[in-house]
């Protein structure tokens, strides 16, 4: 049974301050994945994932627990993230992936086309993290806080600073443009769509 | 049901996928979805995106992070050390053996190549200046000449100095290393 977070974030404010590394082994993971999503540099993400942690720590004090831990820290993260972006860095395209003309050319343009799924798990997810990275920012931003941050419509909405429908509305049109793409993709490789 | 030419629109069919069900559960309960084939594939289709997404491999960080970032906040973990105030006593070091090895030199090159200049600032630094040009003459002789010919005692001194604070450093550097454990992980 792992310690809850606030119980670990208890004996650090008593001086247990190695007690932190459970709280990074217990996040790393996830916020290197929102790092990578916004930074799109393994370097870059991690540095930025450290940083968060940082100062994490050091406002710790100032930690309330009216979110936990992990929702703290990613709206952190988040901000770090988001202020490197702004900072003018170059950003690498993912290689792979497919172009707009691509998808307008694809079979879903053409509704008389048979929709029926015949392609399973690996193959999806393989596509899926390609295409991925090639949403737009605030579909992809919002895609990764929804799942890979587990965090709430409302969670998100405040993260990002934008109304709930926003968020909603990002996160069905994200999923369906990659539903598109990732549809694309495989009958370009000759699976059956 | 609102429709779109007939069909759900793609915001109810994300909704009914937002809902956690399993598709076929969704599809029984809709009458419109068991007669709609291109709905029904979308729901399928948006369905498999959903349960990728949800099971996408997450990044692995590098080796050392954790201890990384400990390490940044002071709180050394089994051989990881700190960002030690020792790091700052070491720079001084080295700044302060850069500067007398950049000052010595200009001294040295200057006195042996304007010894008139001297004369002028009075005997004892003349005597000095002198002696210094004739340090960096040897010091040239012994870089270009035979090294036996040339190393005379004002040489070796200078030559032992400057090696008794290289080693000085090392064993300051290598002492940290052993109070500490090792060096600070760069959290990759």
């Amino acid at each position: 049974m792992n310690e809850p977070d606030h119980s670990i974030i208890e004996q650090i404010r008593n001086g247990e301050t190695r007690k932190y590394a459970v709280l990074v082994d217990r996040y790393k993971r996830r916020g290197l994945a929102l790092a990578l999503r916004i930074l799109r540099d393994q370097e870059e993400a991690e540095e930025a994932t450290q940083d968060a942690f940082l100062r994490a720590f050091r406002g710790l004090d100032g930690f309330r627990g009216e979110s936990s831990f992990g929702t703290w820290f990613y709206r952190i993260l988040y901000n770090l993230c988001i202020s490197r972006t702004r900072r003018g860095r170059p950003k690498n395209v993912s290689i792979g992936s497919l172009d707009d003309d691509a998808i307008e050319e694809g079979i879903l343009a053409d509704e008389s086309a048979d929709l029926t799924l015949a392609i399973e798990g690996q193959d999806i997810r393989d596509h899926v993290l390609i295409e991925l990275d090639r949403l737009p920012d605030n579909y992809r931003i919002a895609l990764t806080l929804f799942y890979l941050q587990e965090l709430s419509y409302e969670e998100i909405a405040s993260m990002m600073k934008v109304p709930i429908g926003t968020v909603k509305t990002n996160l069905h049109r994200a999923r369906s443009r990659l539903k598109d793409r990732v549809i694309v993709a495989l009958s370009m490789e000759g699976l059956p769509v | 049901m609102n429709t779109n030419g007939g069909h759900m629109r793609p915001e109810e069919i994300n909704q009914l996928v937002d809902s956690g069900r399993r598709a076929e559960e969704i599809i029984r309960e809709r009458d419109h979805l068991q007669s709609c084939r291109q709905c029904r594939a979308n729901l399928i289709q948006l369905g498999r995106i959903d349960s990728a997404l949800r099971n996408l491999p997450l990044p692995e960080p590098g080796e050392g992070f954790t201890a990384g970032v400990l390490a940044r906040i002071g709180q050394p973990t089994g051989g990881i050390a700190p960002e030690p105030s020792f790091a700052y006593v070491k720079a001084f070091l080295y700044v302060l053996v850069a500067i007398s090895i950049a000052a010595g030199t200009l001294l040295l090159g200057f006195a042996a190549a304007r010894p008139q200049v001297a004369s002028g600032a009075g005997f004892f630094l003349k005597r000095v200046l002198d002696r210094a040009g004739e340090i960096a003459v040897d010091g040239v002789g012994l870089l270009i000449g035979p090294v036996g010919g040339a190393l005379d005692q004002r040489t070796f001194v200078i030559c032992a100095i400057g090696l008794a604070t290289a080693i000085a450093l090392a064993i300051l550097d290598g002492a940290i290393a052993h109070r500490f454990g090792g060096r600070v992980p760069s959290g990759r």
